[in-house]
């Protein structure tokens, strides 16, 4: 068997990690006043401009790309000659109607001084996605997710749902926080892509748990700790090739496109890298975490249940002097009849029996 | 499954994806732009169209005749419909037609033209019909149409009998707004943008192109709905000249002389099979509502019902007690005159006024189901609680730019492109076969997408680059499983065995789960987040399909039919 590495013993490190750069994403966020909206969910200004001679929608573009999340757009056919240029309102400039509009119109005169640039219409617009558009949103996405983690917690168990709904939000709040700290302009293609991310985390999270639960029944004898790092391990080559061909394809449209498109590319990247983080370093810790109190939760159910099938045998046969207390320690008490510790014996078979036996059913493929 | 039952349904679907993307094909490729342009016109305009394309073609016919030419080619058309009409007369049928013989072929001019209509029209219908199959592209990548709408405070006003507070005004455009999402999700026009501007105005932009059509199917009952009563002797005369004069239209001929002051010539349409206008001859009614006619606004409400008698449809409306009385004297006073629902100057129906009609419970007959169900239909949007009006309309360009998006567009086929090369360097002869999966997965989303005749935009090629993602992931799975397998020294088949057995699970636990996200993403009502959704559901069960059932007859196929004792599936192994 290969060199199993142990992903496990950095995993404090990785917490603090995590837990400072989400903590610091949502300070960053929050100091710089929140997200940066783009015209899509903010209102703005949709003027209307006419510019004669050679300019192309393109020269207009260009000539107005100073001013921050600016969107063109043709009226009419190709050569008409007249544009809407829309801009939200950030509210940070006071009388913003009639300062931007003079802006513009200032930009385009300097930038086509050979044109005449006349101002056709003004007016304020409503921002494109509506309060109840983002209220659906949010409930949906919530339902969506109760669904999956019900989902997981049939198909695996209860620790694996919430461990990767553990990454998952991890990677959400990494991902929003970066956008609110590089104060990178929130669009619908913004939406899209932390969408995407949620399904390539969620995809990672689950390929590496299955192989986790795979190996629960093909290493039990191993403690926890050791299936977690093998599994990680068997999965690893898998985890880098299909995290390095997807930044292959979202690297390239990073690389050659621009404007929105190349800030889409960007989350992406960002995404997928976190992604991968996350299945590694959240989720797994975060199941072992899990597995490590359940076991402890069970050994000290079993134990106490143990002493309890041992009063009442001993209540039913001699004086129960010594049965007081349920300890931590499972040892059988000292003065035992033969026939009593026989009967805790195959109590405790039998309890180690049932526990395999629904073991198995949960694990059961 | 039998390897042989396995690839025949792989080729079924392939055949039905072909058949789903061959409409987008064909109308981005092999259609001129001057044809989609007057197939993104409405029925109407076609029909104008068509019929100047007909008359055209009659005067060059007859001037054909005139000079005993032979029939020109472009007109060769018409034969098969001239033989069948002089076989039936028992006349001879020449070999070579000329001009003339060709429309001897017709019982007279009227029904010639009719046919050559039909031609023209028919032509431009059909691609219509495909522009209903294709993928449209968004606003954001090729541009639509923008419409802005203003509400008319002066007629809220009237209706609310006081001047609206600003609180009422923004209320009731709230409300039109609702509405006209409503509606636009009904008619399935995906992913539009509607914002509210100021003024009391709304502006809708529509992707795709500039189908008025579309438009005007989904504002429709933003305008007037009025009684007015027919002026039946001037109909008469009109309708005399429309059967002398075929394809007579006020705007090409101009009204005639013998139409009185007062009165204005309005076409009669019905709505086709396809839900669509069609005119069915042009009609005289008074102009004025207050004298000869009747405000909709008093309608409370109009229902489809069965003529107890008859059994045949009927529409029943209910006007309120101001509304009951004017309808009243209306109808007393014009017992015998037909009357007119005209509906954005388009009369949607008329029928004579048997008796005068007191109690404001109108029932209307005359129609089939269908039909009554539109009449009622409209009857009822005339209660849109404020009248919107159409003060501009005009063609987009894309939102993002045509450079950012053919940049966007070349390096996403870059990146993908790489993808493939990569998996070919890596998994040599197996990377293949995954390439081949993931262009297979392309051409299913694009076939699903083709289909349902859904939007395109920058959040659905999103959804796109994740199913690549998630197609490659699927695939790599699968591949690892089986590198295990045959490094432990397994044979090939059994290596590919069991590597898929292992697989199938994991493949089919990531993929259900991104699976039900998308599901539920996709009902978020009509924007980009569904546009996402959409292709990434698709996406998800075309990589499960690929992965799991192409990727493993390609296996299948080397190792049993070919009995490859060696896998190509790593620079290591052998």
């Amino acid at each position: 068997m290969k060199r199993v590495f142990d992903f496990m013993k950095t995993r404090a490190i990785m917490l603090v990690i995590s837990a400072v750069v989400m903590v610091g994403g949502i300070a960053g966020t929050v100091t710089q006043g929140g997200f940066n909206l783009g015209i899509d969910f903010q209102a703005g200004l949709s003027l209307t401009v006419g510019v004669t001679g050679n300019v192309t929608e393109e020269n207009v573009r260009a000539a107005l790309a100073g001013t921050e999340g600016v969107q063109v757009q043709r009226l009419g056919a190709v050569g008409s000659g007249q544009y809407v240029v829309r801009v939200r309102d950030d509210g940070r400039i006071s009388e913003f109607e009639s300062v931007m509009t003079n802006r513009l119109l200032q930009d385009l005169r300097e930038a086509f001084p050979a044109s005449r640039v006349e101002e056709l219409e003004t007016s304020y617009v409503g921002p494109r996605f509506s309060r109840d558009m983002t209220q659906q949103a949010l409930f949906l996405t919530l339902f969506a997710l109760v669904l999956i983690l019900g989902y997981l917690w049939f198909r695996f168990r209860m620790a694996y749902a919430f461990s990767s709904l553990a990454a998952l939000l991890h990677d959400v709040i990494v991902i929003l926080g970066i956008i609110g700290t590089l104060q990178m302009e929130v669009s619908t293609a913004t939406i899209a892509a932390v969408l995407t991310i949620i399904g390539y985390s969620l995809n990672d999270t689950i390929v590496i748990f299955d192989r986790i639960r795979e190996n629960e029944t093909l290493l039990r004898d191993s403690d926890f700790r050791t299936i977690i790092n093998t599994s990680i391990t068997q999965s690893l080559s898998r985890t880098i090739i299909t995290s390095l061909t997807t930044l292959l394809a979202v690297g390239a449209i990073y690389v050659f496109s621009t404007g929105s498109i190349q800030l889409f590319a960007l989350t992406l990247i960002i995404g997928v890298l976190v992604g991968t983080y996350s299945s590694v370093f959240v989720a797994s810790p975060a199941l072992m975490a899990w597995n490590t109190r359940a076991i402890a939760y069970r050994r000290k159910r079993e134990t106490e249940r143990y002493h309890r099938g041992a009063v009442a045998r001993e209540s039913a046969g001699q004086a129960a002097s010594h049965a007081t207390a349920a300890g931590e320690s499972p040892a059988p008490a000292p003065a035992q009849t033969a026939a009593t510790r026989q009967a805790v014996d195959a109590e405790a078979a039998k309890i180690e029996i049932a526990r395999q036996r629904s073991r198995k059913k949960k694990t059961r493929r | 499954m039998s390897k042989r039952l396995r690839l025949l349904i792989i080729l079924a679907l392939v055949a039905f994806g072909a058949a789903a993307i061959y409409p987008t094909v064909r109308w981005y490729f092999f259609v001129s732009e001057a044809d989609k342009l007057l197939a993104q016109s409405s029925r109407i305009e076609i029909r104008d169209w068509a019929q100047a394309e007909a008359r055209s073609a009659l005067d060059e016919l007859r001037r054909a005749a005139a000079a005993g030419d032979a029939l020109p080619e472009e007109y060769r058309f018409l034969i098969p419909a001239a033989r069948e009409y002089l076989t039936a007369l028992g006349e001879p049928v020449p070999d070579q037609w000329s001009a003339t013989d060709a429309l001897r072929g017709f019982r007279d001019e009227a029904e010639a033209f009719t046919v050559l209509e039909q031609h023209y029209r028919s032509q431009i219908l059909e691609l219509k019909d495909l522009k209903e199959r294709i993928v449209q592209l968004g606003l954001d990548l090729s541009g639509g149409i923008s419409v802005t709408l203003e509400a008319d405070e002066a007629n809220l006003a009237e209706r609310l009998g006081q001047q609206p507070t600003q609180a009422q005004l923004a209320e009731a455009i709230e409300l039109a707004m609702e509405i006209i999402r409503n509606r636009i999700d009904r008619f399935g026009v995906t992913e539009p943008q509607i914002r509210q501007a100021e003024n009391n105005r709304i502006v809708i932009e529509i992707p795709g192109d500039d189908d008025r059509e579309r438009v005007n199917a989904f504002l429709l009952g933003r305008g007037s709905l009025n009684f007015h009563i027919v002026h039946d002797e001037a109909t008469a005369q009109l309708i005399q000249l429309q059967n002398r004069q075929p394809g007579w239209s006020p705007d090409i001929d101009g009204v005639p002389e013998f139409i009185p002051a007062g009165a204005v010539v309005r076409e009669y349409v019905t709505r086709d099979e396809y839900g669509i206008d069609e005119r069915v001859r042009w009609i005289v009614i008074y102009e004025d509502i207050t004298e000869n006619g009747l405000d909709g606004q008093y309608i409370t409400d109009a229902q489809v019902a069965r003529d107890p008698l008859t059994n045949r449809p009927t529409v029943n409306f209910v006007l309120n007690t101001q509304g009951a009385d004017e309808f009243a004297l209306l109808t007393r006073d014009n017992v015998g005159n037909s009357m007119a629902i005209v509906m954005d100057d388009k009369v949607r129906a008329y029928a004579r006024i048997q008796e005068e009609i007191p109690t404001g419970q109108v029932r209307i007959t005359g129609f089939d189901q269908e039909q009554a169900a539109n009449i009622a239909l409209v009857l009822r949007t005339a209660a849109l609680p404020v009248t919107l009006e159409v003060v501009n309309q005009q063609v987009v360009g894309a939102t993002l730019g045509e450079t950012a998006i053919r940049v966007g567009l070349q390096s996403i086929a870059l990146g993908f492109g790489l993808v493939i090369l990569f998996m070919l360097l890596y998994y040599k002869g197996a990377g293949f076969v995954a390439d081949v999966a993931l262009i297979l997965n392309l051409f299913f989303i694009l076939a699903v997408l083709s289909a349902f005749n859904l939007t395109l935009t920058l959040t659905s090629v999103a959804g796109i680059i994740l199913t690549v993602g998630l197609a490659v992931d699927a695939n790599v799975i699968i591949f690892e499983r089986v590198k295990e397998e045959y490094r432990l020294g397994k044979g090939a088949r059994a290596s590919v065995r069991a590597g898929f057995d292992k697989a199938f699970w994991t493949v089919l636990d990531a993929n259900i789960t991104t699976f039900i996200a998308a599901l539920f993403l996709s009902q978020l009502g009509s924007g980009p987040v569904q546009g996402f959704a959409i292709t990434l559901a698709v996406g998800v069960m075309s990589s499960m399909f690929t992965a799991l059932v192409v990727t493993r007859l390609f296996f299948d196929f080397t190792t049993e039919t070919l009995r490859r004792e060696k896998l190509s599936i790593a620079w290591r192994l052998s």
